[in-house]
């Protein structure tokens, strides 16, 4: 569509590594994760599902660097994510990796455009390139315009989504974790929801993680994963 | 970015972000009002006399002479013998005497006698003399030099004549209607009482008050008469500068034990000091419930932030996933904090500063307090910084709130 989404980058050929993974919450005795061995290439979209408890969501607080591995080694974009300090980890996922979950994705109070803004704000993304950036991913919402200037809480649940989308999608981050996003919707905003969401994420180049037990979107991606599958907690 | 993010987010809790900014208001008003008061209360005095060694009037308390010879507040309860200044004036060691008589007003202003040396020897401020707006020096019997703010209120001009009335009551009933007096000089404003008073000679007031018969055979003659051979046989205070500050306390101790009249000689900032003393305690309780006010109305902010903190969950989250950390989401709570009460802070200034304009005026005539309208002094900036202090203090609670929340946040699945 536009020449800053076709943008060639020099992306690593691999998003995600995991070795030898384990994580327990803190006071739990039993671990919660425990990943051998586990990559995914740049540019892949992956269709997560699993049962509750089955160590999804954990996965994606670990990717998104929320929390930290016990033991083990998580790199991203061939960089040893996991060993960073908070800090850095902050600043990594908020120029690298672009979050969307469930529901209160944005800000209530603020505008669509302030919220989108906030993220390129902690992107370090130049506001010249924001504005831009943000107009054509409103359009390819299907998101009127005036809806820039609507505070978040205004809008509806599809929207508010839809906005995440372009929120998520703002720095260009190479890594897409979305969580869940389509629970609140009906069953066509779903599906047009999945649509929008694969074609974006391919034009940004992002490798995308989709997280869901509604097996039935499972046609819409490239692969498709169990949890149960990667959490060799069980098998042991 | 942070600050109008920290301003949208007090914008949307209005409600009780506008309760809590009049608290703040009310508190942080009475606090610098209080502070700022007490400091022109203190420099308005203290400005309101200076080169003046001693004062003497009649025997009673020290405070009592200074407020009214000075301050022409209160009331004289007895009176010296006019004598007693002449012996003084004519005194080896006196450089100059000032005689005051008081006793007398004009429509709710002191009228007070003196004689000319008042306008060359008096000083205020900064060791200011008078200076004449316009005018000069009375001479005659029935002539009047008016403070600044007198000539101003009640319009008076050059060659107006006034009548002066018995008593200081507004409208004194007991009127010297035969003998007006006649406006020759209005003085420049010098912020201190004399900016409310009428001045006129010794022989002016005695002519005033003589029996109607005397009065209407002095006026007839007026011209003929040497003012200075009509004097008061008794007059209210003297005011003194002595030729070596060294011999103060000796003539305050040979006036004290003065044989032929009973004299008390005070130290006009010996006087000041003992009415700081009193005041001094009023003062402290004054500046103690102000504080207390203000801490209850930054307990009241820092409740109002805890009890958004629930509100506030999932806007952490949000932030942390965009990658604030959280010393960010720490700043944010306290940078709201700090805008509430910089708002309210501001709010009150302005507030206070209308206030001291609309009421100046009164304040000055009933309480003879010279205040200025500006707010930015040492002691209200001090007050202003401990205030910011207080308010990052009390914020800190809910922002380690904020913190530890920002610590647990992540992607939480409800399934």
């Amino acid at each position: 569509m536009s020449a800053q989404f076709e943008e060639k980058r020099s992306s690593p050929q691999t998003a995600i590594d995991i070795t030898n993974l384990k994580f327990s919450y803190p006071g739990s005795a039993n671990p919660q994760l425990c990943l051998n061995h586990w990559q995914v290439e740049s540019g892949d979209n992956i269709f997560l599902y699993g049962d509750s408890g089955s160590g999804k969501t954990t996965l994606l607080n670990l990717l998104c660097g929320v929390l930290q591995p016990e033991q083990g080694k998580i790199k991203l974009l061939d960089q040893t994510f996991s060993n960073l300090s908070g800090r850095k980890r902050d600043q990594f996922r908020a120029k690298h990796i672009g979050v969307v979950f469930q529901q209160f994705n944005l800000i209530p109070y603020l505008t669509v455009q302030k919220n989108i803004e906030l993220a390129a704000y902690f992107g370090q993304t130049s506001p010249a390139k924001v504005a831009l950036k943000m107009k054509q991913l409103l359009a390819d919402l299907n998101l009127p315009e005036r809806s820039e200037n609507q505070r978040a809480n205004e809008l509806s649940v599809g929207q508010q989504q839809r906005v995440a989308i372009a929120r998520a999608l703002i720095n260009q981050p190479e890594i897409l974790l979305v969580d869940e996003p389509t629970s609140a919707l009906d069953y066509t905003a779903r599906n047009a929801f999945i649509k929008l969401l694969l074609a974006l994420s391919e034009q940004s180049g992002s490798t995308l993680i989709f997280v869901s037990h509604d097996l039935s979107l499972k046609s819409y991606f490239k692969s498709c994963l169990n949890m149960q599958d990667l959490n060799q907690l069980n098998t042991h | 970015m942070l600050t109008s993010l920290a301003w949208h987010s007090l914008k949307s809790r209005k409600q009780s972000v506008i309760l809590t900014f009049f608290a703040l208001f009310i508190s942080l008003s009475v606090l610098l009002t209080v502070e700022h008061i007490r400091v022109q209360a203190k420099d308005s005095f203290a400005r309101t006399i200076n080169g003046v060694d001693l004062i003497v009037g009649a025997p009673s308390g020290q405070l009592n002479l200074l407020l009214y010879s000075v301050f022409r507040m209160g009331s004289p309860v007895n009176e010296i013998k006019y004598q007693s200044f002449i012996q003084l004036k004519q005194d080896p060691q006196v450089s100059w005497a000032i005689p005051i008589a008081l006793g007398d007003s004009h429509k709710g202003y002191r009228v007070l006698g003196t004689n000319q040396d008042y306008f060359e020897y008096y000083k205020y401020g900064d060791q200011q003399n008078l200076a004449f707006l316009t005018g000069q020096k009375f001479n005659g019997i029935f002539e009047t030099v008016l403070g600044y703010e007198v000539a101003k209120k009640l319009n008076y001009q050059i060659g107006d004549k006034i009548i002066i009335a018995h008593g200081v009551a507004a409208t004194g009933f007991n009127q010297h209607a035969l003998s007006p007096f006649v406006v020759t000089g209005i003085l420049a404003p010098t912020g201190t009482p004399v900016d409310k008073t009428l001045h006129v000679t010794l022989a002016g007031i005695e002519a005033a008050h003589l029996p109607q018969p005397h009065l209407k055979k002095l006026l007839a003659n007026e011209s003929k008469i040497n003012p200075d051979r009509i004097h008061p046989d008794s007059i209210t205070a003297i005011m003194l500068g002595l030729k070596s500050k060294f011999s103060t306390f000796t003539v305050q101790r040979q006036l004290n034990q003065y044989p032929d009249d009973r004299l008390m000689a005070i130290l006009p900032g010996v006087a000041m000091t003992q009415l700081w003393q009193l005041t001094g305690t009023l003062e402290n309780l004054l500046r103690l419930i102000s504080l207390l006010v203000l801490i209850a109305s930054l307990i009241g902010l820092s409740t109002m932030l805890l009890a958004s903190m629930q509100q506030r969950k999932h806007e952490i989250n949000v932030l942390r996933i965009l990658g604030a950390g959280p010393g960010v989401i720490f700043s944010l709570i306290l940078a709201e904090a700090i805008l509430l009460m910089l708002g309210s802070a501001l709010a009150a200034i302005g507030f206070i500063s209308l206030n001291l304009i609309v009421l100046s005026g009164w304040l000055s005539t009933e309480f003879g307090l010279f205040i200025s309208a500006n707010l930015f002094t040492v002691t209200t900036i001090k007050a202003l910084g401990l205030t910011v202090i207080a308010t990052i203090l009390t914020a800190l609670l809910p922002a380690i709130e904020a913190y530890r929340s920002a610590l647990q946040c992540g992607i939480h699945s409800n399934n």
